[in-house]
């Protein structure tokens, strides 16, 4: 006669597979605090450019789409800063120089002319608002010494937007002009 | 080992990941960050470990043997970090002599001899941090403003001796409520295993619980 017998409490089972599924969920959660800590994403629509670019789909629109939000905040933050409030503006400096590394990918995957020429167009307008702000950075009022140091980094942002060979005639224009105020600014005496 | 030991483990570990995560986001109220996520510091990072050894001692923290024991403490300990990390204030001179007082709290955790009273302490540890934190820094800091008269920046000196004791960044509201949610987790996973699973065929008397470590006396 066959005896029905049952296992002890607490006596070692095979896992079932809903454990199996909280040590995954485990896996997953220490993974994510892992990737949050290293990564520091700041916006959910980066984790979501990051994930489009690692995982290689759409990367030209990907980048564009990222560079585009970036250069949006930096625009949006520029007018809500304090304009003497160097520490912040330097932290949007590093956002803008994320939008221009996006756009640099958004050209590397550019399939044709004229993706590339977009591409290269949104590029130039990052640098031309970097320029702009570095020059309002290293120019102050009319007692104060112009910062050299600052407005040279904004003569670099001007020589390599023109430096991109397809921009529209218009950007290249404001490029120069932007270029000839910062000349200006860097000259001691303007008037000779 | 028992699956119950190894289910209760998963529990543990489980709510204490979940702690590590929700605790990290902070929703700064200025700036262009939407949210960001930190990790415990250094300062945390060390009273995490202290409190979990103040509290496995006690035999606060329930360890099961051989590796998953390993586990779940370490996993204790980050967690415990991350709650220290969400009640130490911001950096400053008010950080030191808290961090300091938290660490004093250890030395009296490990002195009790109920498990009830080990955490009743770490309870009075908790409130007063919580306190200074959400209460008086943000009073402090709004109250020791003052204002630029053209040339005499005397804002910018306010800001500069006030990041001296505390250098604190404005948080959104809904900030605390997720903090609070992550301390939650933190209570959550404690009471999951505060009646450890017991091995067969041994009954234990319910009621007032001695220390599982050594006798403090």
């Amino acid at each position: 006669m066959a005896s029905i017998t049952t296992p002890p409490p607490g006596s070692a089972d095979p896992p079932a597979p809903l454990e199996w599924a909280g040590w995954a969920l485990l896996v997953l959660l220490t993974l994510t605090v892992v990737a949050m800590a290293l990564l520091r994403p700041t916006d959910p629509a980066g984790v979501l450019s990051e994930i489009r670019l690692a995982a290689g789909f759409d990367r030209y629109q990907a980048a564009m789409s990222d560079g585009d939000r970036i250069h949006s905040t930096v625009v949006a933050e520029l007018r809500a800063i304090d304009p003497g409030d160097l520490e912040q503006r330097r932290s949007l400096y590093a956002l803008l120089a994320r939008a221009a590394e996006r756009y640099q990918v958004a050209r590397e995957e550019a399939e044709g002319f004229y993706e590339d020429q977009r591409a290269q167009s949104r590029l130039a307008r990052t640098y031309l608002l970097w320029a702009r702000s570095l020059h309002e950075d290293g120019t102050g009022k009319w007692y104060q010494r112009n910062d050299e140091r600052t407005l040279r980094r904004a003569r670099q942002m001007v020589d390599d937007g023109l430096a991109l060979p397809d921009i529209p005639g218009e950007q290249r224009v404001e490029l120069e002009q932007m270029g000839t105020r910062i000349d200006r600014a860097l000259t001691p005496w303007p008037i000779f | 080992m028992p699956a119950s030991h190894r289910r209760r483990a998963l529990g543990v570990c489980l709510l204490l990941a979940a702690t590590l995560l929700v605790g990290g986001i902070d929703l700064p109220a200025r700036g262009y960050e939407a949210f960001r996520y930190a990790t415990f510091g250094f300062t945390g990072g060390l009273l995490g470990i202290l409190y979990t050894f103040a509290l496995a001692s006690r035999g606060v923290l329930w360890r099961p043997g051989g590796w998953l024991g390993t586990i779940v403490l370490v996993y204790w300990a980050a967690a415990t970090g991350m709650m220290f990390r969400l009640l130490l204030p911001p950096p400053g001179l008010v950080q030191v002599g808290l961090a300091v007082l938290a660490a004093v709290g250890a030395a009296i955790i490990v002195s009790r001899r109920q498990r009830e009273s080990a955490v009743l302490a770490l309870g009075i540890v908790t409130v007063t941090l919580a306190v200074i934190r959400f209460a008086l820094v943000p009073a402090f800091w709004a109250r020791s403003d003052l204002p630029n008269w053209g040339p005499l920046r005397f804002g910018a000196s306010a800001d500069a001796l006030r990041d001296f004791f505390v250098a604190y960044t404005p948080e959104r509201p809904v900030s605390q409520a997720l903090h609070f949610l992550a301390l939650c987790l933190w209570v959550a996973a404690l009471w999951l295993q505060w009646e450890p699973p017991e091995p067969a065929g041994v009954t234990q008397p319910r009621g007032r619980s001695e220390p599982s470590g050594p006798d403090p006396a």
